[in-house]
């Protein structure tokens, strides 16, 4: 492997050396209350290892996309300096009887998460092994959603994760790469069928089902175990990767639309029968009505919100406490996107939302760009899973759609996320070096 | 396929796009709006640490303080008698009072220099409280207090020549401390005042509305003079007789009260206010007419609730009424000459407030000019040692406004005759008992007063009312006009009207005293 | 001023800086993003003054759309096959219709054994044949003209 000069992606990282340590120096300024920039080992430790994975791409020969990583390192480093303002005590691991703060945790994901992608994308080159077995990684996702679903812990009511040792991860991350895998690889094989043939129900082309259905199985089953486990938001964004898998393959905005028609009557189903699901909409449609109950959460968040305003209330300087603590459960979390659009304001938030678009943005092209079809549809799985989880989770906050428990891609704290995004955004790099590499250039 | 992620990423924009729509309605368009909600942990925040500003009174005695211990702004009141017009401000339990409407000048959230206020919030200084000072003097608030102790009931004093409110208080009054303080422990004592049956949370002087009987014939007076109704030589023939076997409005029989010993005669105005006289009064009301005497009463302050201060911070009294209260608020129209004729002597529908009251007397002391009501003198900026008095910087002070003509100064004087000779003439004198002057009367000043028995339905002993001003010979400056009521008390003689002069002695003496 | 307040100037002079480099940043990144989209539209322009484009006439399934040129490479195939190069979707198309070939220095058409039969200005054809520019082509009830 030739040694490749990724300029651009250099360029772009480099600003990150000022930005992380500025973050820290800031929240510790405010905090101390004297002009004293406290401990940066955190923020230089992050820098170097972004550094360092640019270098391992680089000397590993790498050509794939060069603005992928440093949308995510970007995006992840605004996450952790946030994180470093946030509480240590929040989160964190017992490491052999050491509590690990919370931003040091993070780094520790981080670590793991980079030499992941790394190794993704330089080393993975054939993609037959996603291609061709692409059942037997179907039943791999489902068998591990069954084994979630029956020895899994629940925590906020649902039941999304597994222990193994010391380390508790969320299996719903990794059955998201496997089920973009399986449906890239369905579609792709049947892509002409599926779009090709059609009867006719008045206006709208139903496609032959004897070719959908398979497919159509194991997706309901894996929908049904995710709504049984109650995590409403994995069920979410599982079926709208699906339904744009479907559409890009084939073009057919009738499926969209049956598929969206079938939601809307699943969710009134869903409301109906599942008390919770019920609470979760009443609390969307007016959380102001139980605002210390089971409103509480989403109006805290809305106040938050209201505190930022245009400019924010600046690093380490909103949140207010509520009897020594932050009123927003999970805000490391599932609101860590409202407590940066409180301090960092509509400005702050505005810049992570066009970080996010923008990783999209090349995400598609990537897609675009792609040699063959089932790369591309790998492509757009991947993108849409990171589009989608960011869109639903800020709706979520802002009160668009009603909460779910998805986690901000890159920013928000959990090492199964951060590992499965950057799982992610390997396989794109992956992707991306292929093209680059049959054509003779750098992505 | 190309095409198809082409259109895939439009609809993702568009989908961007409406987030980033929603988000800026949270945080730019609606974030007003949820700033004000009280459960919003900044305003939480905020009031739980801030430092009030403190309140003095007239001469500078702190009469609410502030310390911050331990993060927890503690609010100490010095004085019960203040409990109603200052408030109290609970971390639980919210604001009343001048503790509500000065809120935010009193945690400095507010600064009257808009400049310096925006380099406040830019380099997040600490907001810095105001302090007030009242134009209450607490010697007379806690004498006013102390007539009144073991009563339920009001007094309220004004300056008449520039609005200032020099009394108001209420009693049975309250410790306001203990809910001021630790939210925990504010509960019991707060349940405590809720549970008590003789509410002393009620503020009495604004929000106490009672029948006035007949102090409410100052008000006839006034409409019938200055309209011309009636000028102060008017007599009606069949009065004397109606004394004794009634007066006869649309087929309901007016009675006179138990005149007692006092024989009828044939009394023009002077006469008829010494002996109160219901009948001269339901004719006197006639006179004036429906929608006259209506209009009268709406341009001395009644039908709509009546406020002290001006601009956003003000303290507001409930309505009084003359008739009905209407669908929309307000007064709604006499319904026929026997509402009237009864109105004109404080019963039927007629229901007052003392603060009310105490506004028709000031108005009449002054000339017919009704003066507009400030109870906050000064804002300056919050000195930390209280006991040393208002010594911050002055920031704002009110100017005591021009006030507006309600009646002539001709009928004004003419009416201030009648209550002189209410307190002081023959009748009067002899009417109310050969005791009665020294008691209520102000040695070596001439007083104006009316006293007043607002008979209430049901057996109840009937409210003692009270309202006057001093000194009232001609030619003096009025200083000060009251408005007693002691729920209750019996006759107005009897209870209301010795504390209404006494009072006024006390704060004429006060006046002469103090340099 | 206080020393509190020049602590205070510079907190917010920080916060600016951090709000203002990741906007820097944010911008570096949309340049980045514009110019390989302009290059990517530039590829195209190169690639539509190739050997030849087919701008469709009359599509009564609008697939491909009236009005669309196609851009071609040396070999396209035509069809109602998804995958093929010029995706023809009508009734009366074969899933692998004709073949669209540059040799040399023309174009030629031939027919893959389509149920319908290729046409070319009208007139079927049963060997490969060979294109000028302007000719028209009809697969199925889909009409093409090939263009420079």
């Amino acid at each position: 492997m030739a040694i490749t000069w990724r300029g651009t992606e250099l360029r772009l990282l480099l600003p990150l050396v000022v930005l992380v340590p500025m973050g820290f120096a800031l929240a510790h300024i405010v905090a101390a209350g004297k002009p004293d920039p406290g401990p940066l080992g955190l923020a230089l430790a992050y820098v170097a290892l972004v550094l360092g994975a640019h270098i391992a791409l680089v000397l590993l020969g790498h050509r794939g996309d060069q603005l992928l990583f440093p949308l995510a390192a970007t995006t992840g480093g605004v996450g952790l300096v946030m994180l470093n303002r946030l509480p240590q005590t929040l989160a964190g691991m017992n490491l052999f009887g050491v509590e690990v703060g919370m931003a040091t945790t993070q780094l520790v994901w981080f670590a793991i998460s980079l030499v992941a992608m790394v190794a993704i994308a330089v080393f993975f080159r054939d993609d037959g092994i996603l291609r061709h077995y692409k059942y037997t990684w179907a039943l791999a996702g489902a068998g591990l959603l069954v084994i979630t679903f029956l020895f899994g812990t629940e925590i906020n009511g649902a039941r999304l994760w597994l222990s193994i040792g010391p380390v508790t991860f969320q299996p719903g991350e990794a059955i998201k790469i496997v089920l973009v895998v399986f449906i890239a690889g369905y579609l792709a094989e049947k892509r002409a069928l599926l779009a090709g043939a059609n009867r006719r129900i008045g206006p709208i082309k139903i496609p032959p089902l004897p070719y959908l259905l398979p497919m159509l199985a194991i997706f309901a089953i894996v929908m049904v175990m995710v709504v049984i486990s109650k995590d409403l938001g994995i069920a979410l964004l599982f079926y709208g990767i699906f339904l744009t898998m479907l559409f890009v393959a084939t073009g057919r905005r009738s499926y969209v639309l049956i598929g969206l028609v079938l939601f809307v009557a699943g969710s009134y189903v869903a409301y109906l029968l599942f008390p919770h699901v019920h609470v979760r909409v009443d609390n969307w449609l007016d959380p102001f009505a139980d605002p210390t109950g089971t409103g509480y959460q989403t109006v805290q968040a809305l106040y938050a919100f209201g505190r930022g305003g245009l400019f924010g209330e600046g690093l380490g300087q909103g949140l207010p406490l509520i009897s020594g603590h932050i009123p927003i459960p999970a805000i490391e979390t599932d609101f860590i996107f409202t407590a940066i659009a409180e301090e960092l304001g509509l400005v702050g938030a505005f810049a992570l939302l066009a970080l996010a678009a923008a990783l999209v943005a090349r995400g598609l092209r990537i897609a675009i760009l792609a040699r063959d079809d089932f790369s591309s549809l790998m492509a757009i799985g991947l993108t849409t899973s990171l589009g989608l989880q960011t869109l639903i989770i800020v709706a979520g906050n802002a009160k668009l759609i009603p909460l779910t428990g998805i986690t901000f891609p890159f920013v928000s704290y959990g090492g199964s996320s951060l590992l499965a995004s950057f799982v992610v955004l390997g396989l794109l790099l992956s992707i991306s070096h292929r093209t680059a590499a049959d054509e003779g250039t750098t992505g | 396929m190309i095409p198809n992620i082409r259109r895939l990423a439009g609809y993702l924009l568009l989908a961007f796009a409406i987030v980033s729509g929603g988000i800026t309605w949270w945080q730019v368009a609606d974030a007003q709006q949820l700033a004000s909600r009280p459960d919003n942990p900044q305003v939480i925040a905020a009031r739980r640490s801030a430092l009030r500003g403190t309140i003095f009174d007239s001469r500078g005695v702190p009469l609410a303080t502030s310390r911050v211990i331990s993060g927890l702004s503690r609010r100490t009141y010095v004085d019960q008698a203040f409990s109603h017009v200052i408030g109290y401000a609970s971390l639980r339990y919210g604001t009343t009072g001048l503790e509500a409407a000065f809120d935010d000048l009193l945690t400095g959230r507010a600064d009257p220099n808009p400049l310096r206020a925006v380099f406040d919030d830019i380099l997040g200084r600490q907001p810095k409280p105001k302090d007030l000072t009242l134009t209450v003097d607490k010697r007379l608030q806690d004498f006013a207090a102390k007539q009144l102790s073991g009563m339920s009931g009001a007094v309220v004093a004004i300056d008449p020549r520039t609005g200032a409110i020099l009394a108001m208080t209420s009693t049975p009054s309250f410790n306001a401390t203990p809910i001021s303080g630790d939210p925990n422990s504010a509960t019991a004592p707060m349940a405590a005042l809720l549970a008590s049956p003789d509410k002393p949370l009620i503020d009495r002087s604004r929000q106490g509305v009672y029948t006035p009987g007949s102090i409410m014939k100052v008000l006839t007076a006034s409409a019938a003079l200055d309209s011309g109704a009636i000028t102060p030589s008017t007599t009606f023939p069949d009065q004397p007789q109606e004394e004794t076997t009634g007066f006869k409005v649309s087929g309901f029989t007016i009675r006179e009260h138990d005149l007692g010993a006092l024989r009828p005669a044939l009394w023009p105005l002077s006469e008829a206010i010494q002996v109160s006289s219901n009948i001269y009064f339901a004719h006197v009301g006639l006179e004036v007419g429906a929608e006259r005497y209506l209009d009268y009463a709406k341009r001395f302050g009644f039908c709509s609730p009546l406020t002290i201060g001006s601009g956003s911070r003000t303290l507001s009294a409930s309505a009084s009424y003359v008739t009905k209260r209407g669908p929309n608020g307000g007064c709604s129209p006499f319904t026929d000459k026997v509402e009237l004729a009864s109105a004109a002597f404080g019963q039927a529908q007629v229901n007052v407030t003392p603060l009310q009251m105490a506004l028709v007397a000031a108005t009449v002391a002054n000339d017919g000019v009704m003066p507009e009501l400030y109870v906050v003198r000064d804002i300056r900026a919050h000195a930390n040692d209280p006991s040393r008095g208002p010594t911050g910087a002055l920031i704002d002070s009110t100017s005591p406004a021009a006030g507006h003509r309600v009646i002539s100064s001709q009928a004004a004087s003419e009416v201030r005759q009648a209550m002189v000779d209410a307190v002081q003439g023959p009748l009067g004198r002899f009417y109310a008992g050969s005791g009665a002057v020294s008691l209520y009367g102000v040695s070596g000043v001439s007083t104006a007063g009316k006293t007043g028995t607002a008979q209430r339905s049901g057996g109840l002993a009937p409210h003692s009312w009270f309202v006057g001003f001093a000194p009232a010979q001609s030619g003096a400056t009025p200083a000060i006009a009251v408005a007693v009521i002691v729920e209750g008390g019996g006759a107005g003689s009897g209870k209301a009207a010795p504390i209404g002069g006494q009072v006024m002695a006390e704060w004429l003496k006060l006046l002469s005293a103090t340099p | 001023m206080t020393t509190e307040d020049t602590l205070r100037i510079l907190i917010l002079a920080l916060q600016l800086a951090f709000v203002g480099l990741l906007y820097l940043l944010l911008f570096a990144f949309g340049r980045s993003l514009l110019r390989d989209l302009r290059s990517a539209e530039r590829t195209r322009e190169a690639a539509r003054q190739g050997i030849g484009r087919l701008t469709v006439l009359e599509s009564p399934e609008d697939e491909p759309p009236v009005g669309r040129a196609i851009a071609l490479g040396p070999i396209n195939s035509i069809g109602r096959n998804v995958n093929s190069t010029v995706y023809v979707e009508d009734d009366f198309a074969s899933a692998a219709h004709a073949m669209l070939t540059f040799r040399g220095r023309s174009w030629f058409v031939e027919d893959q054994g389509s149920t319908n039969g290729t046409y070319v200005n009208g007139h079927r054809i049963d060997r490969p044949v060979a294109l000028s520019y302007g000719d028209e082509l009809m697969i199925g009830r889909v009409r093409m003209r090939l263009e420079r």
